[in-house]
C-alpha cells in the first residue's frame, strides 16, 4: 500500500535519488528548461518550487541553504536575483511540466518541465500561435481564401488586447480556452509581453498562409531529387511512386470546423446516410 | 535435467508440507530414507523415488491440444485498443493526443530555439567579419520549410 506516501522512489538508494533530484533542479535552474521523464519532473518540480522559495525570502539562512543544495556554485545568484524578482508577485505555482509524446526507446512518458515566464516559455509560444490560427479561421469566416491571402491578418495586438478582459462565456474571436490562456500567460507579465505575442501571432498567421506554397516546393524539390536519382542509376524513362513526401492524415486546414476524431478516421468516419444509423466511432 | 529436478524438488517439499497428515507413508518413507544415509552427502535422498508415490493429480499437465477455435476466443480481449483522445493541435491542425504537446509545433519550436541560441554563439565569435545575409539576425518567427 501507499497511501499518503509523498515522494516517488525511482528504484535508487535514498542517497542517489537525492543527488539525482539536486542535478535535475540544479539544470532547470540552469536551463530554464528540461526534458525529462513525467514522474521525475513531477518531483523535481516540486523541490524546485521550494528552493525558489528560498530565493525570494533572500536572507542569510536561506542563502546557506539553497547553498547546500544547489550543485553548480553559478546557479546560485541566478536563484537569488532573477528568480526572485521574475516570481515577486507570484504566490507558488512556478514551474510547469507539459507533456511530451512517449519515449521510442522504453516507452517512457516524457515531460518538459520549464520555469514559468522564462524567455523560451512553450506555453507563451504555443499561446500564440493559437491565437494566431484562431484570428486567421475568425477571418476566414467572413473572407475567401485568396482575399485573405492577400490583405492578411492585421491588428493582431488589438484582437488580444480585447481579448485579455473576457470572460469564460463571452463570444470572441477565440476558443475560450485559449483566450483562458492567454490571460494566464500575461498574468504576471508586463505591456511589452503583448506586443510580443501579437507579433509572434502575426507572424505565425504568415507562416501558415506560406505553408501550402512551400510543401508545394518541397514536393516539386524531392520530386526532381528523386528522378535524378533515377537518372544517375541509368533509368531515364522513371515514373516511381508519386507522390514523395508522405500525406498526412487527420491535418485540418485553417478554418476545419470538424472534430480531430472525425478527420481522422477519413472515409470511415462518413455518417450514415440512412438516420436510424449511428456513425461509426 | 537439473532444473527439472529442482521444479520437481520445489513441487515435492510444498505438497510434502501441505499433505503432511494426508500421507504419512511418505512421511515415514522420508524418515526412513534419512536414517538409512549414513554418509553426508549434499545431493537430497532419492527424490525419484518418492515422485512416484505421489498421485499422478499432482503433477497437472493439459490433456490435448487446445482448439484454434478456443485459443482465438481467450485472444479475444488482447487486441490492441483503440486511442479515443485524439484532437487537432490549435496551433497548426495537426493531430495530436489530449492533454500532450503537439509534437510538430514541439520539434518546430525547439529547432527554431537551437537556431538562435547558435546565431548568438557564432555571432560573438564571429563579430564583424562581413559575412552573408546568413550570418544577420533573421527575423523572428518565420519557420524554414522544412519545419513542417
Amino acid at each position: 500500500m501507499k497511501h499518503g506516501v509523498a515522494f516517488r522512489k525511482f528504484s535508487r538508494t535514498s542517497s542517489h535519488r537525492n543527488l539525482m533530484l539536486r542535478n535535475l533542479v540544479t539544470s532547470l535552474f540552469e536551463h530554464e528548461q528540461i526534458r525529462t521523464t513525467l514522474a521525475k519532473a513531477k518531483d523535481t518540480a516540486r523541490l524546485a518550487e521550494k528552493i525558489i522559495t528560498l530565493g525570494k525570502k533572500n536572507n542569510e539562512t536561506s542563502y546557506r541553504q539553497a547553498q547546500a543544495f544547489i550543485l553548480k556554485p553559478p546557479v546560485l545568484p541566478k536563484l537569488f536575483t532573477t528568480f526572485a524578482e521574475r516570481y515577486a508577485n507570484r504566490p507558488g505555482g512556478y514551474t510547469r511540466i507539459h507533456r511530451l509524446d512517449n519515449r521510442s526507446g522504453d516507452n517512457a512518458p516524457i515531460a518538459l518541465l520549464e520555469l514559468v515566464d522564462n524567455p523560451r516559455d512553450f506555453k507563451l509560444e504555443m499561446t500564440a500561435r493559437a491565437v494566431g490560427r484562431e484570428l486567421l479561421n475568425e477571418k476566414l469566416r467572413w473572407d475567401s481564401p485568396r482575399g485573405v491571402v492577400n490583405s492578411g491578418v492585421q491588428h493582431a495586438e488589438i484582437a488580444v488586447a480585447k481579448e485579455l478582459n473576457l470572460s469564460g462565456f463571452d463570444s470572441s474571436e477565440l476558443r475560450p480556452t485559449t483566450r483562458r490562456n492567454l490571460q494566464k500567460v500575461m498574468k504576471y507579465r508586463g505591456r511589452e509581453a503583448l506586443t510580443e505575442i501579437g507579433a509572434k501571432a502575426s507572424a505565425y498567421i504568415e507562416t501558415i498562409l506560406a505553408k501550402p506554397v512551400a510543401e508545394a516546393k518541397m514536393q516539386l524539390q524531392a520530386d526532381s531529387k528523386e528522378k535524378e536519382k533515377a537518372r544517375k542509376r541509368g533509368n531515364p524513362n522513371f515514373v516511381g511512386s508519386f507522390p514523395v513526401l508522405p500525406a498526412r492524415a487527420g491535418v485540418a486546414s485553417p478554418g476545419e470546423t470538424r472534430p480531430a476524431m472525425r478527420l481522422v478516421q477519413g472515409a470511415l468516419g462518413r455518417p450514415a446516410r440512412w438516420r436510424g444509423r449511428q456513425a461509426l466511432a | 535435467m537439473a532444473s527439472l529436478a529442482l521444479h520437481q524438488t520445489r513441487s515435492f517439499i510444498s505438497t510434502f508440507r501441505s499433505s503432511w497428515t494426508q500421507l504419512p507413508v511418505a512421511a515415514s518413507l522420508a524418515a526412513n530414507l534419512e536414517l538409512r544415509q549414513k554418509s553426508f552427502s549434499w545431493a537430497l535422498p532419492g527424490l525419484q523415488s518418492l515422485l512416484e508415490l505421489l498421485p499422478p493429480i499432482v503433477l497437472a499437465v493439459p490433456k490435448s491440444k487446445i482448439s484454434h477455435s478456443r485459443k482465438s476466443m481467450r485472444s479475444a480481449n488482447k487486441g490492441l485498443k483503440d486511442k479515443r483522445n485524439i484532437v487537432n493541435c490549435p496551433a497548426c491542425g495537426e493531430p495530436k493526443l489530449a492533454h500532450h504537446a503537439c509534437r510538430a509545433c514541439y520539434s518546430s519550436i525547439m529547432a527554431r530555439f537551437k537556431g538562435e541560441t547558435k546565431r548568438l554563439a557564432t555571432g560573438a565569435t564571429k563579430r564583424m567579419s562581413g559575412g552573408s545575409w546568413l550570418t544577420r539576425k533573421a527575423p523572428l518567427m518565420i519557420e524554414s520549410p522544412k519545419d513542417s
